[in-house]
């Protein structure tokens, strides 16, 4: 998978955790993992096991890669300090999407936490990187 | 979905998400390794954001800058309590 599409699967799944969230939150709590496993409609499982059988850690792995040899040809051999302003903003604006990369990763081997994180800061996070990172991508 | 396909489509969920091949205290040590290299180039910002005689560019930098901390201080507190991996205490 693509790191356009890794960060593009991300967004879908974070936005069916928070729609399943604003619409079956009861007293401020809202457990995905237990609303998969009791009561989830047909359609909020499928779309879900699909997006995550999909995504593998290595995508997200891969994803990070595909970023790192970006900043690598925007470096194009010259060092941090050498950059031009808009070029370190560009280098940095990458690395801003390995941390939020690596945030998810962290998240996918704290298993339930995943979808927590999805629902409560991933999906702002990743709508962020994704309007300056994606360009910088495709 | 029938009654053998849900609890199915269940475990694949659980199964893919508990990471294979991606172990807590790996993610973590990866996520220090890039959050490291995060706050160098914060340094390169300041200096920039300080220091560029041109005020577009030094507005480029400055915003950039406040992007990356508020980038790298939500990361921070969205892994608040994953540490417990490095030390070598029990994943959650």
């Amino acid at each position: 998978m693509s790191a356009v599409g890794v960060v593009e699967s991300l967004m879908k799944l974070a936005t069916v955790v928070t729609d399943a969230a604003a619409s079956n939150t009861k007293n401020g709590k809202f457990d995905f993992s237990s609303f998969l496993q009791g009561g989830a409609p047909a359609e909020i499982t499928s779309a879900v096991s699909s997006i995550v059988g999909a995504l593998t850690p290595n995508d997200i792995q891969d994803a990070i890669n595909t970023v790192n040899a970006k900043q690598k040809a925007l470096l194009d051999g010259k060092s941090l300090s050498e950059l031009s302003t808009d070029k370190l903003v560009q280098y940095s604006a990458l690395t801003d999407t390995k941390l939020t990369l690596s945030t998810a990763l962290v998240k996918q081997a704290e298993k339930a936490d995943f979808f927590l994180w999805l629902q409560n800061g991933g999906l702002g996070d990743l709508m962020k990187i994704a309007q300056v990172v994606i360009p910088l991508l495709i | 979905m029938s009654y053998v396909a849900k609890p199915l489509t269940i475990a694949v969920v659980i199964l893919v998400l508990s990471g294979c091949c991606a172990t807590l205290r790996n993610a973590v040590s990866a996520y220090g390794t890039v959050a490291a290299e995060q706050a160098q180039e914060m340094n390169g910002l300041l200096k920039r954001c300080v220091s560029e005689k041109s005020l577009a560019k030094r507005a480029e930098a400055c915003n950039g800058l406040e992007t990356s901390i508020d980038a790298y201080r939500k990361s921070a507190i969205q892994l608040e309590g994953a540490a417990s991996a490095n030390t070598g205490g029990s994943q959650k």
